[in-house]
């Protein structure tokens, strides 16, 4: 364990429940995710140890972890990188063809006065149908409430990783029923659905609680709507030394553990710092591209609309890993 | 899994889960714990690296039916603060 040498205020602060460093400040924030001497958690290893100290089998975590970038450091993380960064653009076209279509499938339900829960009504069946046409897989099975979501925590005891690794065997097996059969494309197809699901959903919710909220009152065609998603639904991403270093003057051993709090990004008015609330370095969001074209179909649509906002109430999930909203209620008025 | 669990029952349960997996009745400074229902154990003095707290509360969830996180042993600190919690939640599931 590194000696503590930063107190609050300083570059990172001690989190002593996490065991590890948090990092809340931008510019902290940037040079800890581009530092070559962190890497992500061994996620992929640890379900390998818990296999074989427990006699478990987590063969569907393990085939998602092993091809979720965000997992992977070295040759590994630049072989899956490069596949997810294919699977992108060979369905590209597709989605993009189509977009608009989906959004006002999905928004629809605001172009006439009344009561919307957007999370349910809107934001959750567009991100579900989107991420299907972009894994070309109509239906995962992915439910919304699942404990997939989850699997990122390192707060989840052998119980609920077992309940994850069984929900996991559903979108696996469908992706597989749908025709394909190389593992590798299966596996990267899971880590798409696994990270990008619940990434984009928390990202277009806040962001557009954020819009409606500054626009209580307003006709939706008189909205403001940024160029970038104000707010993200990734609030942090976590490091390991994987060897001793010294960061922003933190000295780190290995092992040592850091959270890199993304949502500092968002606390600014500058878009180019703003950007890199999708991350930064070598693990910067392969999805960021085709969310914000996501992100700009669904403000044209919404400001094509006739009727006005009016009164909007969020309610936050109960969620160690994303930022995504329970419930999104909005008073639709002519 | 036995139907009904009283407090003293789930105390024996979890010091055997913590005996299985760091030997904890080894220990001189414990030895005599089953025979201690009033000796308060702090789960930071036992120093459990993360496998072995996984390991602890999978034999306890096996037995007693309920989900447990590792986040608890530091938020609960003690064994009777664990033993409380699954009476409490085996009590509501």
């Amino acid at each position: 364990m590194s000696v503590i040498e930063d107190k609050q205020g300083e570059a990172a602060t001690w989190d002593a429940r996490l065991g590890a460093w948090v990092v809340d400040e931008a510019a902290a924030c940037r040079a800890f995710l581009t530092h070559g001497s962190l890497s992500p958690p061994p996620y992929v290893e640890l379900y390998g140890e818990l296999e074989e100290r427990f006699g478990l089998d987590f063969s569907n975590l393990r085939l998602a972890f092993g091809h979720i970038p965000l997992c992977l450091h070295g040759p590994q993380h630049a072989n899956a990188r490069k596949a997810i960064a294919g699977q992108l653009a060979r369905r590209r076209s597709a989605v993009l063809s189509t977009m608009a279509e989906r959004v006002a499938l999905h928004f629809g339900c605001l172009g006439q006065p009344g009561q919307v829960e957007l999370m349910a009504q809107a934001v959750e069946p567009f991100v579900a149908d989107f991420m299907g046409a972009l894994i070309a897989v109509a239906d995962t099975g992915f439910d919304a409430d699942s404990l997939i979501s989850r699997i990122f925590s390192r707060g989840m005891g052998i119980a609920k990783r077992k309940r994850a690794e069984a929900e996991v065997a559903a979108p696996r097996a469908r992706i597989e029923a749908s025709g394909v059969s190389d593992q590798a494309d299966v596996g990267q197809k899971l880590a798409m659905m696994i990270l990008g699901r619940d990434a984009l959903t928390g990202t277009l919710a806040y962001s557009l609680r954020d819009v409606l909220a500054a626009g209580q009152g307003m006709p939706f065609a008189a909205l403001d709507w940024p160029d970038l998603p104000s707010s993200t639904g990734v609030p942090y991403i976590e490091r390991m030394a994987h060897e001793s270093a010294i960061v922003e003057g933190l000295t780190l051993a290995p092992g040592d553990r850091v959270r890199i709090m993304l949502r500092a990004f968002g606390e600014t008015a500058d878009p180019r710092e703003r950007a890199q609330f999708f991350g930064a370095g070598a693990h910067t969001c392969l999805g960021r591209p085709i969310a914000l074209e996501a992100w700009a179909a669904i403000g044209l649509y919404l400001r094509g609309l006739p009727t006005t906002v009016g009164a909007l109430d969020c309610q936050a999930r109960v969620d160690d890993i994303f930022a995504i909203p329970a419930r999104l209620d909005l008073e639709v008025c002519p | 899994m036995t139907a009904t669990l009283d407090r003293p029952a789930i105390r024996l349960l979890a010091i055997e889960a913590l005996h299985r997996s760091i030997g904890l009745l080894n220990d001189p400074a414990y030895a005599r714990l089953r025979d201690e229902p009033e000796r308060v154990i702090v789960f930071a003095d036992l120093e459990l690296d993360s496998l072995s707290t996984l390991e602890v509360l999978m034999e306890i969830e096996e037995a007693v039916g309920i989900e447990l996180d590792p986040e608890l042993l530091p938020e609960l600190e003690t064994l009777d603060g664990l033993v409380g919690y699954i009476a409490a939640n085996r009590a509501d599931a």
